[in-house]
């Protein structure tokens, strides 16, 4: 085993591959970085690049891009509080309060930092533990992937940070907006108004760029005139020393990091779900257990750790569906899974017996990629910093074009662009009216894989609702979201009776 | 129980009325969805299930709103003007996307709101934000034209590019 290892590293290694790797770092970052642009865009153009190369080559390349552009979500999360990605949109929460509170190079720098450090522990954790999964993963059927999805739902739902009803209309909304479209299993169509366009339904990154990128220029042009401040941001590296943090501020978040990466690595093996999901459940969870839950929002390094750890922490485990079963495990990966395809690999439990070097050279690209990250991300700060010298007025105007072409080059159509709008407007009423936007993200991603599952599961099992309470693994997530519901509605209830008769 | 009147102002109300609203609209939609007859769980299952989950929330959420104490809320400084021209703006921005082309739109935007945004205090120098808007509007679609084979919408100047 330690050969076929040291035949990887060495592919890894070659100065050809590490320049490559090294470009695909700088462009992931970018493409991580602005709003509109996002790793999985990222990686569809840089495919094609690869089909000069060879497979190992090639996926390193891709992987850098990867770990790059995942990571690189975090400049624009905390300098413009517009996640680059959908997996930084959690670090805005922290932040952006914490340059508004002139602690923007202790922001960036955790966020480099522990997008390393989660890099590097999920590796870990892909290398030792793939085999083991394969086993089990190859058990979970539809009863499983809709139990754990409702569940998801409604964990995010109760730890919005908003009253009950609120965060439910929101998940509710996001569910909702997910059904339009074909029905899953029958193919019917569903609040289409006979719109060809409308059949496909809706596009996350639509709906993510309109939430942040569209609201956000509504919210600003509501104050912009009356600033008489300039509002220009100075990120001055000259007195930081190392990263922006001292050892002692690193070490408090050790243990916030390894809950963090714990919960990355679940939800990036996890089909389907990845760095866009665990880096909101990450910084709810930490919150709640937090020792101080009310400061997260007001600009917290704990913030930042969770949301980064975690998110880098998915993709190493989203490469373990991918490499041990051939299932992607977030959007990103089923763009890598195309590449193998493309280079005639079929990725699964016959990878590591007929192509052991190949997936040792995946396993060092991530290393590398990780450390390459770091050091270009942190290095590379003046120079992204620089996009926040130019003034507001100046920049959101380009941003907004820059996420209509975003939108746009999904699928070369104007639709995507009406949709941005429409879920601007929709992000803005949710901000007026206090309503959270978490839920409505969660309930629009998981929502649909939630009926999907429903939908298979029932034909599975003949329309018997209660066999999914017969599946062992599908029946304890059942269970646990009954109970954690029924705990939640106590709480609202009680809550609800203070509120209302201690007012008089 | 001391407050007999309902408190129809208040904000929770109001997001309680147009959750309502969207619960019914949805409804009404669904139901134009083609069902199993003899299928519970078919395509109509999770959309009725919603809206009832989404009326039950707005209904909820409004009991909260028209029971709550009237209170005087201070109005924050809040620009309807700037706000109201940015989401015109955006809204034909996006809407002739297509039909004028990338190119056109993006460089009447970009030049529009730089000028609608611009803080008071600030000297607007209108040749600065041309240059800007003619770089931004080119530079994009070429970059992409060449650099990444995304062809933006021409439009208009489709017997050009």
């Amino acid at each position: 085993m330690f050969e076929l290892f040291g035949e990887g590293l060495l592919t890894a290694l070659q100065p050809y591959t590490l320049i490559l790797m090294l470009i695909g770092t700088a462009v992931g970052i970018v493409f991580g970085a602005v709003p509109g642009l996002s790793t999985v865009m990222g990686l569809v153009l840089g495919l094609p690049f690869t089909y000069a190369m060879s497979p190992a080559v090639g996926i390193c390349f891709l992987i850098s891009l990867y770990i790059g552009g995942t990571s690189g979500g975090l400049i624009s999360a905390i300098l413009l509080g517009i996640p680059g990605t959908p997996s930084s949109i959690a670090t805005c929460f922290d932040g952006l309060p914490m340059k508004n509170n002139g602690r923007v190079m202790e922001a960036l720098g955790m966020g480099v930092v522990f997008s390393f450090i989660g890099t590097v522990v999920s590796t870990l954790a892909l290398i030792f533990i793939s085999p083991l999964l394969a086993k089990v993963a190859l058990q979970f059927g539809p009863h499983e992937y809709f139990s754990i999805a409702i569940f998801a739902i409604i964990l995010i739902t109760s730890l919005a940070g908003s009253t009950l009803p609120k965060a439910f209309f929101a998940a509710l909304m996001g569910i909702g907006f997910a059904t339009v479209g074909l029905s899953p299993t029958d193919a019917v169509k569903r609040f289409t108004f006979g719109s060809p366009q409308l059949v496909g339904g809706f596009n996350t990154l639509t709906v993510l760029i309109g939430l942040f990128a569209i609201t956000e220029i509504l919210l600003t042009s509501e104050t912009i005139k009356f600033s008489t401040k300039q509002e220009k941001i100075e990120v001055n590296m000259k007195n930081v020393k190392g990263f922006g943090f001292t050892i002692k501020e690193f070490l408090e978040q050790k243990w916030n990091a390894a809950v963090a990466a714990v919960i990355g690595i679940v939800i990036g093996i996890i089909p389907g779900i990845g760095g866009s999901t665990s880096n909101l459940i990450a910084y709810n969870v930490i919150k709640s257990r937090s020792k101080y839950p009310e400061k997260f929002g007001t600009g917290i390094a704990d913030g930042v750790v969770a949301s980064e750890t975690s998110n880098n922490a998915s993709v190493g485990g989203a490469m373990i569906p991918l490499l041990t079963l051939g299932i992607p495990g977030d959007g990103a990966t089923a763009v890598l899974l195309g590449a193998f395809m493309v280079h005639g690999i079929v990725p699964g439990p016959l990878l590591f017996k007929n192509n052991a070097s190949l997936v040792f050279a995946i396993f060092a690209a991530m290393f590398i990629g990780a450390f390459l990250m770091l050091i270009v991300e942190f290095f590379g700060l003046r120079i992204f910093a620089q996009v926040l010298r130019v003034p507001k007025y100046i920049l959101l105007p380009i941003v907004i074009v820059f996420t209509t072409v975003g939108a746009f080059a999904l699928a070369s159509r104007t639709f995507d662009v009406i949709a941005i709008l429409v879920f601007g407007i929709l992000g803005y009423i949710f901000v007026k009216f206090k309503i959270p936007q978490s839920p409505f993200i969660i309930g629009f991603i998981l929502g649909r894989m939630a009926e999907e599952n429903l939908r298979r599961g029932l034909i599975l099992s003949d329309n018997n609702i209660l066999d999914f309470f017969s599946k062992p693994i599908a029946s304890v997530f059942l269970i646990a979201t009954i109970l954690y519901l029924g705990y939640m509605l106590l709480r609202y209830s009680n809550k609800f009776m203070k509120y209302r008769y201690h007012k008089y | 129980m001391g407050n007999k009147s309902l408190n129809w102002e208040n904000k929770d109300t109001i997001s309680g009325i147009i959750m309502l609203l969207c619960g019914l609209g949805y409804g009404i939609m669904v139901l134009k969805i083609p069902g199993t007859k003899s299928q519970l769980f078919d395509s109509r299952f999770v959309p009725s299930l919603i809206s009832v989950l989404i009326l039950i929330v707005g209904i909820l959420q409004t009991g909260r709103g028209l029971i709550a104490p009237k209170e005087k809320i201070e109005k924050k400084e809040f620009d309807k003007k700037t706000v109201i021209c940015t989401f015109a703006l955006i809204a034909l921005y996006i809407l002739f996307y297509s039909s004028a082309g990338f190119i056109i739109t993006t460089f009447l935007f970009l030049f529009l709101e730089m000028n609608i945004l611009t803080p008071g205090y600030v000297k607007k120098n209108q040749i600065v934000y041309l240059v800007i808007s003619l770089f931004f509007s080119v530079g994009i679609y070429y970059l992409f034209y060449f650099g990444f084979s995304i062809f933006l919408p021409g439009g208009l100047l489709d017997t050009f590019l």
